[in-house]
């Protein structure tokens, strides 16, 4: 049972975490972009696009990073090239591109809502032997598939290189102080630019898991804001990338209870919030917790003082 | 993650070139379908300004963007960013509704205004944790807000299932029983769809207009907005007003629903909205955050949205494209550099040289004396 449950959070949880690793190296090189859920749905949508016309769920995949990292340049083009407000541009993507999909759902496919097809190949998922029998290890081991394990491994890639690589410290100064950054030669641009690539690659994968990691069908508005979760997730986190697992990972738990509680009698209408809510119960913790500890932190100085 | 945004005015020329980088992407989008652009935004303006009903298409789509967008525009210029506009619709929709239909033994006039002002209360209750979020707790109110729009769609509709399910309904559709006849707005002209819900929305923008320019109340907004350290320093209550603007907002967007319900739909149905909130804030944004700038906005947005209906019955091109092309608008209309790297400055001056060239001789010599 736990097994189960384990193995529908790394499920859920995939997408969103990709997309938040992706939000925390935006976030940090000082990029404020919010697009991250319509990327996302562009994603998902070509992931479905290349997986029925080539009928490979790796074409899927490379389309659906195609068009993430596509989303992201117009995205670097329009704010870092052209100088348009960050905030405008990235809410404004959300809409479009969320029309964009359905625009080429309807008429490529010619159908609306959902595309289901036999054409369309999913992710093969994969299973370690042997120790699935096992609680709690046998639900990490269990019907994985690589875009899940891309996530788990992203989070650590993006924890190594901001603690030890020369990359993560220009990523962490061109956010932190880009004028400086740039006294000393970074080319903050540059590192701005390679941060939304890096989120395009990321949220091209997030939306490939959501189209084709264990349903292999697109529907229209499919993320369902999980963009703006993972925006939560790296806001919560402040810059750690463990605290985004976590974050994430208490989501997809959310997420996952209320695809359980579904198959009960409660109405599918309140079992629907509880992800949204937890966001935001998660928001007011955090912002009451900082500010607890503002307050200690003021008194204890005064008190030093005194 | 920085929050900060200030708006520019937006130059009419910035305006007028994004629109039309707009359209030749969206004609790029048509030649994809096969059709040919010029003849389907032929059809786009025939829906929108070439019938007498197409103009109220026009203006009835238009008008909930109004509403939302008076909500958005309100609430940026006091420095906020209410993205849960779409929440607040629905649950004033909701509570006009409800009104609507339970209250129908009051006289004419007390219940419109009572549908009305519980749906405004409804989007100012809704409003309210936003708003603390910014105020009391330091966070920032944007993400909340749309977390707050999808729980309120869904509350909604449980609620409806739950308590307001009118008897022998076994429809997909969850919605309310129709309100009381004398509670549906009137329409201007019959029979076309545009109603007094509309001369409402303008009057209201006016309003508005007026208030943030001329009384100390819409100074107060304007400079919290803008700066709010010097707004501070001059003595106005910055959280105080943001509170307020927010929760404004908050009674503007309920508003918002409400004429919907009363005006169109004329019940509370499930998903009535095809993300009035967003487009509200969008129409905001392309008329700079300010009210005359929203009326223009707003009615822009509603002629292509009405041109795009027309072209999805005729052409079959889904209506969708309308959101791309008003988004890539918009985007481009925040690019400020765009024009100057397509040289459209050089433009400018080579076009003015020549308008000089051509003017009398007299004049040019005093300019050069």
């Amino acid at each position: 049972m736990v097994n189960t449950w384990i193995i529908a959070i790394l499920r859920l949880s995939a997408p969103i975490l990709l997309c938040a690793v992706g939000s925390l190296f935006c976030d940090r090189a000082g990029v404020t972009n919010i697009s991250l859920e319509g990327t996302m749905l562009l994603a998902a949508f070509m992931g479905v696009f290349g997986s029925y016309y080539s009928g490979s769920w790796i074409i899927g995949i490379l389309c659906a990073v195609a068009a993430g990292v596509l989303a992201s340049l117009f995205f670097a083009l329009i704010t870092l090239k052209f100088g348009g407000a960050e905030l405008v541009v990235g809410f404004t993507m959300n809409v479009l591109l969320d029309g964009l999909t359905v625009f080429m759902l309807r008429s490529i496919f010619k159908v609306s809502g959902s595309l289901v097809s036999e054409k369309v190949i999913g992710v093969p998922s994969f299973t370690i032997p042997g120790l699935t029998k096992i609680p709690v290890i046998g639900g990490f081991v269990t019907d994985l598939n690589i875009l899940v394990v891309l996530a788990f491994i992203s989070v650590f890639l993006a924890h190594f290189i901001f603690k030890r690589t020369h990359l993560g410290l220009k990523v962490l100064s061109s956010g932190e102080n880009p004028q400086a950054a740039a006294t000393v030669g970074i080319n903050v641009y540059g590192i701005r630019l390679l941060a939304l690539v890096i989120t395009g690659v990321l949220c091209g994968l997030a939306g490939a898991q959501l189209s084709l990691g264990y349903l292999s069908m697109f529907t229209e508005g499919m993320t369902a804001g999980r963009g703006f979760i993972a925006l939560v997730a790296v806001m919560f986190a402040r810059g750690s990338s463990m605290r985004v697992l976590l974050v994430t990972l208490l989501f997809g738990a959310a997420e996952m209870m209320s695809n359980y509680l579904q198959l009960f009698q409660y109405s599918s209408y309140l079992i629907l919030m509880i992800p949204y809510l937890c966001v935001i119960l998660l928001t007011l913790l955090q912002l009451i917790l900082e500010q607890q500890g503002k307050k200690k932190r003021m008194i204890s100085a005064r008190e030093k003082t005194a | 993650m920085n929050f900060d945004f200030r708006q520019k005015p937006i130059k009419v020329k910035t305006a007028l070139f994004a629109v039309m980088l707009g359209l030749l992407a969206g004609a790029v989008l048509i030649l994809f379908t096969g059709n040919n652009p010029l003849v389907i935004y032929g059809y786009m303006f025939k829906g929108a300004f070439g019938s007498a009903s197409s103009i109220a298409s026009t203006l009835r789509w238009a008008t909930p963007l109004l509403y939302a967008g008076l909500a958005a525009t309100i609430a940026f210029r006091g420095g906020m960013f209410n993205f849960g506009v779409e929440g607040q619709l629905y649950v004033g929709a909701l509570a006009a509704a409800l009104v609507g239909i339970y209250g129908a033994g009051l006289p004419k006039i007390i219940h419109i205004l009572a549908c009305m002002l519980a749906a405004m209360a409804a989007g100012l209750v809704w409003a309210i944790l936003p708003a603390i979020i910014r105020v009391k707790l330091g966070g920032n109110e944007a993400i909340p807000a749309m977390m707050l729009n999808y729980v309120a769609m869904n509350l909604c509709d449980f609620l409806v299932q739950r308590f307001f399910l009118p008897e022998n309904t076994f429809g997909q559709t969850m919605a309310t029983a129709n309100v009381a006849e004398q509670v549906k707005l009137a329409k201007i002209i019959p029979p076309y769809t545009v109603t007094y819900g509309f001369v409402i929305a303008f009057v209201l923008i006016v309003v508005a207009h007026f208030m943030l320019k001329y009384t100390k109340a819409g100074y107060r907004i304007s400079m919290t907005g803008m700066n709010s350290e010097f707004a501070q320093y001059g003595g106005v209550d910055v959280n105080g007003v943001r509170v307020k603007v927010m929760l404004l907002s908050g009674a503007v967007a309920g508003l918002c629903g409400a004429v919907e319900v009363m005006g169109v739909t004329w019940r509370y149905e499930s998903g009535f909205s095809p993300d009035f909130g967003i487009e509200g804030i969008l129409a905001s944004l392309l008329g700079g955050n300010e009210p005359f700038g929203l009326l223009i906005g707003a009615l822009f947005m509603g002629a292509v949205k009405a041109g795009s209906l027309v072209v999805e019955r005729s052409a079959g091109i889904p209506r969708a494209l309308a959101e791309v092309i008003k988004a890539l608008i918009i985007c481009f209309v925040s690019a400020r550099l765009l024009s100057e790297y397509l040289g459209m400055d050089r433009l400018e001056k080579w076009l003015k040289g020549k308008l000089k060239r051509t003017a009398p001789a007299g004049a040019n010599q005093v300019k050069e004396g």
